[in-house]
């Protein structure tokens, strides 16, 4: 009964249009006035519980330093530092945008972030090059996805959180499935490069690359501050981020002269989302020691287990259900939902942890890229000048073949866990 | 209800200052728990519980502010082109979401007195303030789901 309520209660209140906090929090209530058996105080409990947590501050930290970077305009340096490496390449500026979204990757761990910023300078470039509107901006949002792959990563930080596992590894784990994700990209741009006359630029001189490299420096220290000194032990997860928003802050203020005011609106943003996120959390939390309590994880793998005995089998159906829940839930709270059900389910079928993080994470994220809440997809559509429904042309393919590097890191481990057995985690 | 509306939206802009403020100490205090562990020395033991008391207030502190500005994160499945079935939907799914915030206000109320007599273990503070936000919010939440204008919602990270 509980497991009733508790499923159609939280259907009926999302599609209601309630917040996804507050449908999660609501639907756990009726399930525990039906049940009877708990007082009711474990509601405010549950919620405190998931904030009363350190790390979580590392969320708006690393969505605050990649917002100070951008507005400091890192962004144009990188993107010239990346055509001077792959702007000879066939595809010209779709290749840089990739190049330039791996790099933006390294200080932002969001994907709106990635192609709001990376969108916004070279849409308009790929356009006057030869790219068709809805070509542009399919490559920028599918190469914006990188942004909570690459290191550092809100997603990770939430899915740390929720999990106990090491942030740290987590966002070494991304670093694999990251470049993967940036190569099939670069194929993909190759290929739509061959059909259309798009301007080709002669290969940069050594001394070029060696002059925007010398002007990307500032953008490009800051992950090795963040996942060097998180791998080293210098600093915490949340430290990192602090010393990440101090180096971007300085570098904002004292270096590029943005205005203050910028800087405290970026930082009051940075606040409200976090919030939003922390919000969600805490609703998740009620809901989750419910699902916890009823025994619906384990009921979910035992039945799977009776299904199949198959790992990879299983893997596979879990792989269709985060696609399918990615279609119709945002990357962040579809994590914050699945991960009580589905971390049980991974231990119950042995998969080693970070590479299960590692499909989930971006089995999810996909889903940004998925009518009808492909948010990356509009964004860059927005900056594009095209109708969103027009990008479904060229997404189809696009999306096909990162589906496929999904089912990739599902089946081969390795590609997520190369990194952190190189660090020795 | 003019006088009201301005009201509440100037409840609404305190609790975003104490938000900023709460977040700009948290920032503060991480940096300085680092520069203190290599350089400085002290024995600061009380800032990692006072970082988790405002993460706590700012996290909560945001709730009336993402809903009175149109920034929760919602799921927009139904949006009926007939004006009423929409205007039906919109204050249903309020009315739910009042609901809610009532339990979690009167359960938190609860919740927080229960920890009046005991006492945080650095700050030397009752725990009632580190529980307080999980009942006042949801009510300040109340508040802004009442009185806030009916707007298209502008919520989403990623």
């Amino acid at each position: 009964m509980t497991v009733l309520i508790l499923t159609v209660g939280l259907i009926a209140l999302i599609c209601l249009g309630m917040p996804i906090a507050f449908s999660m929090g609501l639907a756990a209530v009726i399930a525990l006035i039906v049940d009877g058996s708990v007082p009711m105080l474990v509601v405010p409990q549950k919620v405190y519980s998931s904030l009363d947590s350190f790390p979580l501050l590392a969320i708006p930290l690393f969505i605050l330093a990649g917002a100070l970077m951008n507005v400091s305009g890192i962004t144009d340096k990188l993107v010239v530092f990346s055509r001077s490496l792959v702007g000879h390449l066939r595809g010209g500026l779709g290749q840089v945008t990739v190049l330039t979204s791996v790099l933006f990757s390294t200080i932002s761990g969001s994907a709106a972030a990635s192609v709001a910023a990376v969108g916004a300078m070279m849409i308009p470039q790929m356009k006057s090059d030869g790219y068709r509107s809805e070509d542009a901006a399919v490559i920028t949002a599918s190469a914006a996805i990188l942004g909570p792959i690459i290191p550092p990563s809100v997603v990770m930080v939430i899915y740390g959180s929720m999990t106990g596992l090491s942030i740290g590894t987590l966002f070494l784990a991304g670093v694999g499935p990251g470049l993967v994700i940036a190569a099939i990209l670069m194929v993909g741009v190759y290929v739509i490069g061959s059909h259309e006359n798009i301007t080709k630029y002669p290969r940069a001189r050594i001394g070029e690359i060696a002059g925007s490299l010398f002007k990307a420096t500032p953008a490009l220290i800051m992950p090795g501050i963040i996942v060097g000194g998180i791998v080293s032990g210098v600093f915490t997860t949340t430290e990192a981020g602090v010393i990440a928003v101090a180096y971007a802050a300085i570098y904002a203020i004292a270096i590029k002269r943005t205005p203050l005011s910028v800087v405290v609106a970026n930082v009051s943003s940075a606040a409200t989302v976090s919030s939003s996120i922390l919000v969600i959390l805490g609703g998740a939390a009620l809901f989750g020691w419910i699902v916890a309590r009823e025994g619906i994880p384990l009921m979910i793998a035992t039945w799977l287990q009776s299904v199949t005995g198959e790992p990879m089998i299983a893997m596979t159906l879990i792989v269709l259900v985060l696609l399918f829940v990615g279609i119709f839930i945002e990357p962040i709270p579809a994590l914050i939902m699945l991960v009580p059900v589905l971390q049980p389910i991974s231990d119950a079928y042995g998969f080693q942890p970070y590479h299960f993080a590692m499909v989930v994470t971006y089995g999810l994220l996909l889903g940004s890229l998925t009518p009808p809440v492909a948010v990356l997809v509009l964004i860059a559509c927005k900056i594009a000048n095209v109708p969103a429904t027009k990008a479904n042309g060229p997404l189809i393919p696009m999306f096909g073949v990162l589906v496929l590097a999904l089912f990739a890191f599902a089946y081969i481990p390795l590609i997520s866990l190369s990194v952190p057995m190189l660090f020795g985690n | 209800m003019q006088m009201l509306t301005s009201l509440v939206g100037a409840i609404m802009a305190a609790c975003k200052a104490l938000m900023f403020m709460a977040f700009v100490a948290m920032m503060a205090l991480t940096l300085f728990q680092v520069v203190n562990r290599y350089w400085i020395g002290l024995p600061v033991f009380w800032t990692e519980e006072l970082i988790v008391f405002l993460l706590v207030w700012s996290a909560m502190l945001g709730l009336p502010v993402q809903l009175w500005e149109h920034q929760d994160i919602v799921v927009e499945f139904l949006n009926f082109s007939d004006e009423r079935l929409e205007n039906i939907r919109h204050s249903i799914a309020t009315l739910a979401s009042i609901l809610f915030c009532v339990v979690l206000a009167w359960s938190g109320w609860q919740f927080a007195a229960r920890g009046w007599n005991v006492i945080s273990p650095t700050l030397q503070i009752s725990r009632f303030w580190f529980f307080l936000p999980i009942s006042l919010c949801p009510a300040l939440a109340i508040l802004a789901l009442v009185m806030r204008r009916k707007s298209p919602n502008v919520g989403g990270f990623e």
